[in-house]
């Protein structure tokens, strides 16, 4: 068995490899943008705080950089956490809904206050739907707890979101409105600042803690509930932590930067043959791979020429759906991996 | 070699009076059974009878009612991972949801809720190649699951409720997909962890095998538990016709029991949906 202990150490290697990536990458992304910036002079202003640059560096790039690692991470790790609890390669962590309704909670938001939205107001309303969608699902999952039923609720919830959203478009009071809802659907990094920052990361961390909380049922659950049972898995608690944990981390994300697609269900994707397929074990490299797909299409969406910046959430998506369909296609992966 | 801690105390499971309802329907009605031990016990009866029913409540994922024993402790104050600890469970579902290997699959036989023992030591590989061997999957170890054929894949999850250090395997349909040697060897592999104190629930439907193999035999139908007891006095009452609707004929031979299946006898429709549990 000694390809066992083999295996293991490849698999620290890589995490440490991933870990490194998304390093680079986050000192990339504070070198990039409409302003040229030497590296020293960056280094000079994240440390002494001083420096021609320290207000470009410490106010705009770097809480840019820490929302797109942290939020990419977390949509990765909730991708990976949703398709272990449901034991489906197809999930993501909108599935259970809640980024859809953080999104119905910031239209309405906009609709109604318009430009003086964004501040606090929007991340607070966007907070406000997720809440609701958490709480309905918990209220749904304590009379009936089943996987199913997490997914059906889930399914029901974000289909109702997304067809009232549509519906407050529809009812936009002007164009400028309506643009602004749909530039904010398609999620963006632009313009955030520490605050946000402040507003994301308590729920996204105590979101990744509840994940964390679960995962040791995660290799047992992809045996089936029944085998998890009797092995020992509190079916309920696993359940509830997992979906609160990926609604909390995901709304955390949504409220600051808008709907960020595709990297919920890639990640994990990316990193599973090389951690053979272990539900567990890919959690961490899920987040690492998020993160690291994330700030690269924050820096992407920096560097392209053009008037306005374009949505970031539009790059992850493009960017995603091209790797995921190398990925169907290359002959290491496949569907028909997966029992049917 | 069946993987066997020579420390470990004698259990036994008792069974009076119980019953389970699920969705509002008595799928087991007031059954009484003890497992000694060095028992192995085949539990056997036509479809829907409510045999993997009976699985799952004594493995405690299904609630009961009654007075339902493990070793000296009731069932259903047990916590789930005290439950893992007395019980490794087979169920019938064979689908792994991801494309682990082999080895990694039957490695968690060792792990539980409490977490996966990150740190194995030289015994428990020790353990895991005897029981890949003992399963016939020593030279595929390293396979992905989804590659595997049903047979294959049935073997591994066995192998895995096998490498458990639970006291009494559950195992719902063992033989299932497996090709007659295997079949014989499974079946010898469970006799002999039976004989050594930790004792075997399995569903079988093949009677032959039950017949040559099991210590006792538990015939139930519809829920109710007909007979209980050595392999020749159940299948020779007159409750196996009963239940199944068919004769069953003993021959002794040099390999052990032979059965041979006679005469179907007619049964109309209402006599096979009365108040059948769908199980």
């Amino acid at each position: 068995m000694a390809g066992y202990s083999r295996a293991a150490r490849g698999r620290g290697w890589l995490t440490c490899a991933l870990a490194v990536v998304v390093l680079l990458l986050a000192a990339a992304s504070l070198l990039s943008g409409p302003v040229p910036i030497p590296a020293d002079e960056v280094i000079a202003a994240l440390v002494q705080g001083d420096g021609d640059y320290a207000v470009i560096v410490r106010e705009l790039r770097a809480p840019r950089t820490l929302l797109a690692v942290t939020i990419g991470g977390a949509l990765g790790l909730c991708g990976a956490a949703a398709q272990a609890l449901t034991r489906n390669p197809l999930a993501e962590p909108a599935v259970f809904g809640t980024p859809q309704a953080a999104a119905l909670g910031a239209v309405v938001a906009i609709h109604v206050l318009g430009t003086h939205a964004f501040s606090f107001v929007l991340p607070l309303a966007a907070f406000l739907g997720a809440w609701a969608s958490i709480l309905t699902l918990m209220f749904i999952l304590a009379r009936s707890p089943s996987i199913v039923t997490a997914l059906l609720a889930g399914v029901a919830l974000g289909a109702s979101c997304g067809a009232a959203i549509s519906l407050v478009l529809t009812l936009s009071p002007n164009p400028f409105a309506t643009s602004e809802i749909v530039f904010w659907l398609m999620g963006s990094f632009t313009d955030r600042s520490f605050t946000h920052v402040a507003i994301a990361l308590p729920p996204i961390a105590l979101g990744c803690l509840m994940i964390c909380m679960s995962a040791r049922s995660y290799r047992l659950l992809s045996m089936g509930e029944e085998s998890a049972a009797a092995a020992g898995v509190n079916l309920r608690r696993t359940m509830l932590l997992t979906t609160a944990g990926i609604g909390l981390a995901t709304a955390g994300g949504t409220a600051v930067t808008g709907a960020i697609g595709f990297v919920g269900l890639l990640a994990a994707h990316m990193v599973r043959s090389a951690y053979d397929a272990d539900p567990r074990a890919i959690l961490f490299p899920s987040f690492l791979a998020g993160a690291a797909l994330t700030t690269l299409a924050d820096i992407v969406a920096r560097s392209l020429p053009s008037a306005q910046e374009p949505p970031v959430g539009a790059l992850t998506a493009i960017i995603g759906a091209v790797a995921f369909l190398i990925l169907v296609l290359s002959r290491r992966w496949s569907f028909r991996d997966f029992p049917r | 070699m069946i993987p066997h801690d020579p420390g470990v105390a004698p259990f036994s499971v008792r069974w009076t009076g119980v019953s389970v309802t699920l969705n509002e329907r008595r799928v087991l009605r007031d059954v009484s059974f003890e497992v000694l031990p060095t028992d192995f016990v085949a539990v056997i009866g036509p479809n829907g009878a409510g045999k993997s029913t009976m699985l799952k409540a004594i493995a405690g994922i299904v609630p009961l009612k009654g007075a339902a024993k493990a070793g000296f402790r009731p069932l259903p104050g047990l916590t789930a991972l005290e439950r893992a600890r007395y019980f490794s469970y087979l169920s019938q579902d064979r689908d792994i949801a991801w494309p682990m290997p082999v080895r990694d699959v039957v490695l968690m036989g060792l792990e539980n809720a409490s977490g996966a023992r990150s740190r194995l030591d030289p015994h428990d590989f020790q353990t895991l190649a005897e029981v890949l061997w003992d399963c016939g999957l020593e030279h595929m170890a390293e396979r992905p699951v989804n590659t595997l054929s049903g047979g294959e894949r049935s073997r591994v999850l066995l192998a895995r409720a096998l490498l458990s250090p639970a006291h009494c395997l559950l195992a719902d349909e063992p033989l299932s997909a497996l090709d007659p040697a295997h079949q014989l060897k499974v079946m010898e592999l469970l006799a002999t962890r039976a004989d050594g104190g930790r004792p075997v629930i399995a569903v079988l439907h093949d009677i032959a095998m039950a017949a040559r193999f099991a210590t006792k035999i538990i015939l139930l139908q519809r829920g109710r538990k007909l007979q209980e007891g050595p392999a020749e006095e159940v299948l020779l009452s007159p409750d196996m016709e009963n239940a199944f609707g068919v004769g069953f004929s003993i021959y002794a031979t040099e390999e052990g029991p032979a059965v041979t299946i006679s005469r179907p006898r007619f049964q109309t429709s209402e006599s096979l949906d009365d108040d059948q549990p769908n199980v």
